[in-house]
């Protein structure tokens, strides 16, 4: 299932972090673990995670949601419904 | 008397505390036991595909126990390993696969689809695959689950001699290409013996793997741990880029010796409340990689008073050479952190431009710790690994790096010879950035160049002359560095230029264009 935050995560990394080099990339593979995106683009996506559904991942995130933007959508959900 | 290669020394651990939990992390656990079963069933799986001590075998697998495994079952088969970056692309990988001569691979489900591309070129016949794929590797290669390796009975080891061949660890090269540092059980031995005995590692101690196999900060990691019969625990990649996370669970793992590069620890500063959190549990603290910035340093040293911070120092060619163990408080003017005095069981001298042995000078390191060469390449070996230049006995490794003698008989570190820089711990040649953009048609010239950065420690910019006439857009730069470069070499700029500038002597002038640069923008 994709949902609203799927999309808007894949659009974010697309046209914030990737813009100047196409990065398209599906709910499911790998952003940090496969080199594509490093470190500080992994803060400004909990950033914009934060700012976009008030969820603190850095705070109380697993980093093994953290690869995939299915990871990261299903991190923001269990937390927003809590 | 002591066992004498890395493999004989883990088992031994093994033997003294089979139940005890040797590796964990990553999304599993290994006990020791488990651990050198494991081992015995990969090197037999090796063995009964002729690989032969000295051969090499590739690893290209994400971290985990079953990482471990594989490396400690390579050593076990008497071959050595070559750990590949799980991040990095594939035709940089298969470009080491190839020039390493790796006859056989273990592999991981994840990388298992790029295997062909890996392979091509390549002298392998053997692919142990982790998980459910099989990947087709090609006419004359065999592809057997790892899961079934690691179950095979354990099948006599061949005599592995301390001086043979245990790991060959690729660094960024001058040239254009990775080359392969070589290292033996011997000179391994001689780092993880002297880390043992310096910091008093023993079966009570929780190690932080923090760095990725083919780093070599992995070394003291496993075998330093693995040997005194110590626990390590894995830190995954996404997991070591969460600063805020890992700086919480250093203390729910219970690790006792953390070892890291700067800037991991200067994120979790920033990032993680380290100040707030502390590292209670955590005894000593090794940093290697780049320097450490001191102001950050003064903030590690309050927020860590009860722990020894250690400097780490020395390339991947001498594994740690040179320490320094920073004081309980830094002084408020302290400039740097210095490089400290060399390891008690090695020889450092520094030696000046007429390379006369002076308090000044290129750092030349000798002893058992030392590379056995580049791989494949006699003459790097022969030119950066050479008799003594004072006329004494015995092989010396020039470090490249330019030192200055302090009162207390240390060494302060102050800049390189070459155009060698360091990027988050990572050790980068601008050489081999500028060959790959070179590489792209339209580009005449290419020169990379490094703006100093408080916290990643150097950015890269690449200035490019396009060929006349042929359309070049920064865009197409960026992807052909994506594609043969590991992330952390990717330029974060690139700049087109019609003309270079040129010092006197006809050489590129880098100094002004970096001043050119920082006149007109700064984006970070």
């Amino acid at each position: 299932m994709v949902t609203e935050i799927e999309s808007e995560l894949q659009q974010f990394i697309r046209e914030e972090i990737g813009a100047s080099r196409n990065l398209v990339v599906n709910e499911d593979e790998p952003l940090f673990s496969s080199g594509r995106v490093d470190s500080i683009g992994l803060l400004q996506v909990l950033d914009f995670i934060d700012r976009s559904y008030g969820v603190n991942l850095l705070v109380d995130g697993e980093p093994s949601q953290f690869d995939t933007i299915r990871g990261l959508a299903a991190a923001v959900r269990e937390r927003s419904h809590a | 008397m002591r066992q004498q290669t890395l493999f004989q020394r883990v088992a031994e651990a093994a033997a003294r505390a089979p139940g005890k939990v040797a590796v964990s992390g990553c999304g599993g656990a290994l006990d020791y036991r488990a651990l050198i079963a494991g081992a015995r069933g990969i090197a037999a799986a090796l063995l009964d595909a002729g690989v032969a001590p000295g051969d090499r075998v590739a690893v290209w697998m994400e971290k985990s126990p079953a990482t471990v495994q594989a490396l400690l079952g390579i050593l076990a088969a008497g071959a050595a390993y070559v750990a590949l970056d799980p991040k990095s692309p594939v035709r940089r990988c298969q470009l080491i696969c190839q020039d390493s001569g790796a006859v056989a691979l273990v592999t991981d489900q994840a990388h298992a689809p790029q295997v062909p591309a890996l392979l091509s070129g390549g002298r392998c016949r053997l692919v142990l695959v982790e998980g459910t794929a099989r990947p087709k590797a090609g006419p004359f290669v065999r592809v057997r689950p790892l899961s079934e390796a690691r179950a095979l009975p354990a099948s006599p080891l061949p005599d592995v001699s301390p001086e043979g061949l245990a790991y060959v660890l690729y660094t960024s090269g001058s040239t254009g290409a990775p080359k392969g540092v070589m290292h033996t059980h011997a000179s391994g031995l001689a780092f993880v013996d002297w880390v043992l005995r310096t910091f008093d590692v023993s079966a009570a101690d929780v190690f932080s793997s923090h760095a990725p196999f083919h780093f070599d900060l992995s070394i003291s990691d496993l075998y330093a741990a693995l040997s005194a019969g110590a626990s390590v625990r894995l830190i995954g990649s996404v997991e070591a880029m969460s600063a805020p996370w890992l700086a919480r669970k250093i203390t729910e793992w219970g690790i006792t010796v953390w070892y890291s590069v700067p800037s991991v620890l200067i994120a979790m500063l920033d990032q993680g409340r380290l100040e707030q959190l502390g590292m209670p549990t955590v005894r000593t603290l090794f940093f290697a990689g780049e320097v450490f910035p001191i102001a950050q340093l003064q903030r590690l040293r309050r927020a860590v008073p009860h722990a020894d911070l250690c400097n780490l120092y020395g390339p991947t060619e001498t594994n740690v050479c040179t320490w320094y163990r920073v004081p309980a408080t830094l002084p408020d003017d302290a400039k740097a952190i210095p490089i400290g005095p060399v390891c008690d069981h090695l020889e450092g001298f520094a030696l000046d431009d007429e390379g006369r042995e002076a308090d000044e000078g290129t750092l030349w390191i000798k002893g058992p710790n030392l590379l056995a060469g580049y791989w494949g390449d006699p003459e790097k070996t022969g030119a950066t690994l050479r008799m003594d230049p004072r006329g004494r006995p015995g092989l010396a490794y020039c470090t490249g790096d330019l030192v200055r003698r302090r009162a207390d008989g240390g060494y302060d570190y102050f800049g390189r010879r070459d155009h060698q820089i360091k990027c988050r711990g990572f050790r980068i040649e601008l050489g081999e950035i500028e060959s790959v953009v070179a590489g792209h048609p339209n580009v005449l010239e290419a020169v990379a160049w490094a703006v100093p950065d408080p916290k990643a420690g150097h950015r890269i910019v690449v200035t490019v002359i396009p060929r006349s006439g042929g359309p070049l857009e920064r865009n197409e730069l960026h992807n052909v560095c994506v594609e043969r470069l590991p992330n952390y070499m990717v330029p974060e700029q690139f700049e087109i230029r019609a003309e270079l500038p040129r010092t006197s002597t006809g050489k590129v002038d880098r100094n002004r264009l970096r001043a050119d640069w920082e006149a007109r923008e700064r984006p970070w």
